[in-house]
């Protein structure tokens, strides 16, 4: 007898369909599987067969043959499990034939015929609507990412013997109920606070400013001078996180496996900060089955790179193109893969090796030459990409115990919103979301800068000794600064403030 | 150049490598004249003294051509050797213990030495230093001074930097040929002080900067000069190689006090304690030795008075040192924004500087 069961598998965060084909035919007892299984695809029999078994159910000793189309994708992972024991089932004649068409189902089997949880859910479930499929059976701990795509029924198990009496239409498995984004979005609990950082003005304001316009930025201090916390407030003042947003990110959270196993769908904008001795696959993404590296799973929040110059080159190097592209295609033997990883990128690295160039309270003895070949660290091509960069001073006790609390996070996002919503009407027409985004031809058409403007740059590039790398920076900058004040045009002014926000472009002066 | 035939023969016996100074003087002794050695056969036992290797050098130099290439590379690289017979030759030089028997140069020689002035100190120096450092050279060549010094990191080159500002009188004294460059760093300050003054070396061309060079060149440094002013030195710094050398050949030595806790400043504050002139003011130099202003007159950097009321408040407040971001903010009351665009526009029309770890002040007097 032949059974077929629909499933699902991945590629990179898209799923595609997978149909899982069982035949059992008279010969000697055999269990075969072809499709391209991998290993662990491979030894789902030995769960299938136990988990048959310890259900009270019949395993079939005869000849079986498990088919994954379409034959020519490699299928991996344990949610196979699911679908060859239910097929298994109606193919022996256990379960009726029709039950299970129609219903699509996902799931890694115990030996004692409990469901596991697995990777990717969401991303299949997604791709299973698009495609028209409306009922799927998950393992229950699945469940809330699961319950988020409209329009489809979600039937959570926690055995394969439930399964079993909800086919046989015995003891039907209750849907689970559909979550609405607006019950499950929460603020950001206040793990980043601006308010908590007193004095710094500069360093907010430019936190501010690079939220509004996605700028990449370098935060530059001797230690202790409060970069990492800094970075950690980014996403309290990006822009809110749209449900399509959510959901793309929860995608890839889901396929990596690093969803919390409570909230189901990731409501925060990510913040992700890898160490400084991360790899460029862990960072880009890949490994033997493709998993999506840190940027990606900071798509649409924030990557946190903390001393910047101590990353291995060429992991910094791979990262030039999805900066660019906003995302990320790897190729390994097992295929390639594409991964969405458009992040914003804030880096901190000390003045000097030593870090306390600048510093009031330590002295630095690092010469200008070891300051220099610390900087270098940092390709040109790279520090293209960081529009703005932040000296940040060390700050001290009593000018923490003696500020007030600065600004409240909602604050500074509130005007961020209205800056962000300036550029999306602006860029409507131009495939671009905000001014960080902009290439040369769009910053002429909308980075002009008035009269006075034009001159007082012409006056920094040649009395600051400005790289000519600064220039497209300073405009965009500039463009960010005029939005959060809701000026149509960029004046002096901007532009004046623009040009603080490029310390590595001066001379050091030590 | 003009050479007589035995200023071409000290030349080409100084150039021999592995033939120093000491070498030098103990050769001329034995032979009584450097065309004896020249003309030495390779078994002469007044050459024992000297090493095999050396010897087979010498040997192999014996030659019209090795000669008529030295004197031609000197011509193409534009390098002029003196020796100390050759009228050029810095008289100070002359009654210092083991005087260089040639000194090469690139720029023009002779070199003004009536009233010249060692600036020199740490390489690794701290903002003081090398403010001071600045100043100094700057205001003695002001006054006509020749500013001697070094060319390294740190306090010797920002005292040329000093020096060429002005665009006063100038001399590098080099650890290695004049033709290298070290450290490369400073290659271009080495290039403008050969243009406004003059680059000498004891060393023959393509010498490399060996770290045993540097405490010899130092009695160089000190010897041109009338005194030497030691800016900012830590415990073991060369520098105290150069006062010592200066002590030893009867010229002054003024050093600059600094912060009695920095360690940077311990082997100058110890120079002060042990009977050194402090150095103030550049001035007091020129006073202490009777020399009276030459040539230009100091033209004092017009502070640039800003107009606008708020500029008049933040260079008000810079008046009294430098001020962080966050101090101006705060003394100020302005949001962060609006300070920044005023602080760009203060420092493109030069009313005040921005240091490291935007940190504000007015530019140095």
């Amino acid at each position: 007898m032949l059974a077929k069961v629909n499933s699902y598998g991945l590629n990179g965060i898209q799923g595609y369909p997978v149909q899982v084909e069982v035949d059992i035919s008279n010969g000697l007892p055999a269990f075969e599987t072809v499709g391209l299984p991998d290993a662990a695809v491979k030894e789902s029999k030995e769960r299938v067969r136990s988990a048959i078994r310890n259900t009270g159910l019949d395993f079939p000793l005869r000849r079986i043959t498990v088919n994954l189309a379409p034959a020519d994708l490699r299928k991996e992972g344990p949610i196979y499990d699911l679908p060859i024991a239910v097929g298994l089932l109606t193919a022996s004649g256990q379960l009726p034939g029709e039950a299970v068409s129609g219903t699509l189902c996902l799931g890694e089997l115990a030996l004692d015929g409990a469901l596991r949880p697995v990777n990717g859910v969401l991303p299949m479930l997604i791709a299973a609507r698009r495609d028209g499929f409306s009922r799927i059976v998950i393992p229950e701990e699945n469940t809330p990412e699961a319950t988020f795509v409209p329009g489809m029924e979600v039937l959570p198990a926690r055995t394969l013997g439930q399964i079993v009496a909800h086919l046989r239409s015995s003891e039907p498995i209750a849907k689970a109920p559909q979550r609405a984004w607006e019950d499950v979005r929460e603020k950001d609990p206040g793990v980043g606070e601006l308010a908590r950082i007193r004095g710094q003005a500069h360093a907010k304001r430019a936190a501010e400013i690079a939220a509004a316009g996605g700028h990449n930025l370098l935060l530059i201090g001797p230690p202790g001078s409060g970069k990492t916390i800094l970075a950690r407030c980014m996403p309290s003042i990006l822009p809110d996180i749209t449900f399509e947003e959510a959901l793309e990110v929860t995608k890839i959270h889901s396929v990596a496996g690093v969803l919390p196993r409570s909230g189901g769908i990731v409501t925060k904008r990510p913040f992700r900060s890898p160490h400084h001795t991360i790899s460029t696959a862990a960072l880009t993404g890949g490994g033997r089955n493709i998993t999506p590296g840190e940027i990606s799973l900071a798509h649409l929040g924030v990557l946190f790179l903390d001393e910047l110059p101590e990353f291995k080159r060429d992991a910094l190097e791979a990262m030039r193109q999805p900066l660019e592209d906003g995302i990320v295609t790897v190729a390994r033997v097992s295929g390639s893969a594409s991964f969405p990883a458009r992040f914003m990128m804030v880096a901190a690295m000390n003045p000097c090796p030593c870090g306390h160039m600048g510093s009031q309270a330590r002295e630095c003895r690092c010469t200008p030459m070891q300051v220099q070949r610390y900087r270098n660290r940092i390709s040109g091509p790279l520090l293209d990409r960081i529009d703005m960069h932040v000296e940040m001073r060390a700050v001290t006790y009593d000018e923490i115990a003696s500020r007030p609390d600065g600004e409240r996070s909602e604050v500074v996002q509130y005007r961020v919103n209205a800056a962000r919503a300036l550029q999306l009407a602006r860029y409507r027409d131009e495939g671009v979301f905000f001014n960080a985004q902009l290439d040369a031809r769009l910053v002429d058409r909308y980075c002009a800068a008035d009269e006075q403007g034009r001159g007082l740059l012409e006056q920094a590039f040649h009395r600051l000794k400005l790289s000519a790398r600064a220039y497209t920076r300073i405009l965009k900058v500039a463009r960010t600064i005029a939005d959060l004040e809701q000026c149509p045009g960029i004046g002096s002014g901007h532009i004046a403030e623009a040009i603080q926000y490029r310390s590595l472009d001066r001379d050091a002066k030590p | 150049m003009e050479h007589t035939e035995q200023d071409r023969l000290w030349i080409w016996l100084g150039s021999v490598e592995g033939i120093g100074a000491q070498n030098f003087y103990t050769l001329i002794a034995a032979f009584g004249d450097a065309g004896e050695v020249y003309r030495a056969k390779e078994d002469d036992p007044r050459l024992y003294r000297l090493s095999a290797a050396v010897r087979a050098r010498l040997k192999k130099a014996q030659t019209g051509a090795y000669m008529e290439a030295l004197f031609g590379r000197l011509e193409k690289k534009g390098i002029k050797a003196v020796s100390r017979l050759h009228p050029d030759y810095p008289p100070p030089l002359q009654d210092i213990f083991l005087p260089p028997p040639v000194l090469y140069a690139r720029g023009t020689l002779p070199v003004p030495l009536e009233r010249a002035v060692a600036v020199v100190g740490s390489r690794r120096a701290t903002r003081y230093g090398l403010e001071a450092a600045f100043t100094i050279g700057r205001d003695l060549a002001l006054m006509g001074i020749t500013v001697v010094s070094g060319l390294a990191r740190g306090i010797d080159g920002r005292a040329h930097e000093g020096a060429l500002e002005a665009g006063g009188p100038v001399a590098g004294v080099l650890g290695c040929g004049v033709d290298v460059a070290y450290p490369k760093e400073n290659a271009k300050l080495c290039d403008r002080v050969a243009e406004c003054g003059c680059l000498l070396s004891e060393y023959a061309l393509g010498t490399r900067p060996l770290p045993g060079n540097f405490p010899m060149r130092n009695r160089i440094m000190s010897g041109l000069c009338r005194a030497a002013v030691v800016v900012e030195a830590g415990a073991k710094s060369g520098a105290l190689i150069t006062a010592d050398h200066a002590l030893a050949q009867g010229r002054d030595v003024y050093a600059v006090p600094g912060s009695i806790f920095s360690p940077a400043c311990e082997g100058s504050n110890r120079l002060l304690s042990d009977g050194a002139a402090p150095l103030l003011k550049a001035e007091d130099i020129a006073l202490a030795y009777g020399w009276g202003r030459q040539g230009k007159k100091a033209p004092r950097k017009a502070v640039s008075v800003p107009d606008d009321p708020l500029q008049q408040r933040i260079a008000a407040r810079l008046s009294s040192g430098p001020a962080s971001f966050d101090e101006l903010a705060d003394a100020l009351g302005m949001d962060a924004g609006k300070l920044n665009s005023v602080l760009t526009i203060m420092e493109l029309s030069g009313i005040i500087i921005q240091l490291s770890g935007r940190m504000f002040s007015l530019p140095e007097a």
